[in-house]
């Protein structure tokens, strides 16, 4: 259990580092900024809530990957590819197709439109979380979600996905 | 949004396995907790008969003193010998059903769960004398010392010779032991109440003293030595 908000520790620790994955693009310095991420949330937050847990969390990693960019001129990391995992690469024609089409699409994106992404439908943050890490009203959240998922389908259509 | 779409997504956002996730998890230390909070959750796992038995004996020695005076101290003595055994038992209560190792292996030391449990009802017990003593002052007419020390020494010994038995046996005998010797002393109390005045007389306080303070030594002895053999078990 993480604090008092009984969200699983192990389960956050894997989004952590996901989402420091896709801010870095370096496997040890996510595992780095994620391990530090939960060392400060231990050190100095007792959230009251999963909500506010998870805020804390995405917050402190947020702004140790921007320290991360600073110091190693990472700016551009994000832009950089991800690695094709292994087990895909003796998958069929067709999930072979799949992932390259949506993969093109989320490329398509800016950076803070992938992140929200990640943050909704990868990481299954939930909306009220989100919106208390961006600073913004959960109806803001909602929109700009609403819209990024539109640029994206849009982007798919293009790429010719279904 | 498709939900082939959203199991692609998680695809495409996958990052490399991480390396050192396992030894991380491993190695994090759980959160603190303040003392206060960790005591308040104590006292929760503290029996209620324990707590029980000190509202009965403060309610038996008030009616006491309503119906009594005269012999009020001879009950409140009988009384503290119980009162010390709520401590022992519930100190020993880990060792008695064989749960030590099992305390130890989860969020708190045994150590910690003993310290606290034991100062819980170290406290009630406190406030408990400090509401009787005057009750008893005022009733048999005596100095706040000769009462204090009267109702201290039974409480005093029953707990050093409860923590010495706890100390010494091992399992549900332990606790039957602590009884027993429990309500000898209470008894032993009452009947030189009754049969040996010349105990209660003034000249005397200075043994009463010395037996207090010897008695309190040997008792907060036994108490680290059950917070010490904690740490073997």
């Amino acid at each position: 259990m993480l604090g008092d908000c009984f969200v699983d520790m192990e389960e956050q620790y894997d989004k952590i580092y996901r989402y420091c994955y896709f801010r870095l693009r370096s496997r040890q310095a996510a595992e780095d900024i994620t391990q530090e991420t939960f060392l400060r949330y231990f050190e100095r937050y007792q959230c009251a809530t999963s909500e506010q847990t998870l805020r804390c969390l995405y917050t402190i990693a947020r702004n140790l990957c921007v320290d991360e960019y600073r110091r190693d001129s990472r700016e551009a990391a994000w832009a950089q590819p991800y690695p094709y995992p292994e087990e895909e690469k003796g998958e069929g024609d067709e999930q072979v197709l799949t992932s390259l089409l949506v993969r093109a699409a989320v490329a398509s994106l800016e950076q803070d439109e992938q992140e929200l992404l990640l943050l909704r439908y990868v990481n299954e943050v939930p909306i009220q979380s989100i919106a208390q890490f961006y600073g913004i009203s959960r109806f803001a959240v909602y929109r700009r979600l609403a819209a990024v998922t539109k640029r994206f389908q849009a982007a798919l259509r293009k790429e010719g996905f279904g | 949004m498709r939900r082939e779409v959203r199991e692609e997504l998680k695809r495409v956002f996958e990052p490399p396995k991480p390396q050192g996730k396992r030894a991380f998890l491993r190695a994090l230390a759980q959160p603190r907790i303040s003392i206060l909070r960790f005591a308040l959750t104590q006292l929760g796992y503290i029996r209620r008969w324990s707590w029980a038995v000190s509202v009965m004996i403060f309610a038996g020695s008030v009616a006491a003193s309503v119906w009594s005076p005269s012999r009020l101290l001879g009950i409140v003595s009988a009384f503290a010998p119980l009162l010390a055994l709520t401590v022992v038992t519930e100190s020993g209560r880990s060792e008695s059903y064989e749960m030590a190792e099992l305390e130890t292996a989860t969020r708190f030391s045994l150590r910690s769960v003993l310290l606290a449990r034991l100062g819980l009802l170290g406290l009630a017990n406190l406030v408990m004398f400090f509401l009787l003593l005057p009750v008893v002052v005022w009733r048999q007419e005596l100095g706040v010392l000769r009462a204090g020390l009267y109702i201290l020494l039974p409480y005093l010994l029953t707990a050093f010779a409860g923590l010495w038995v706890l100390r010494r046996f091992r399992g549900r005998e332990a606790v039957y032991c602590c009884v027993g010797v429990a309500a000898c002393i209470s008894f032993l109390a009452a009947m030189l109440f009754e049969t040996v005045p010349q105990l209660y007389q003034p000249d005397m306080v200075s043994w009463w003293f010395a037996g207090v303070l010897a008695l309190g030594v040997g008792t907060v002895r036994q108490c680290t030595g059950i917070v010490r053999d904690s740490l073997a078990a």
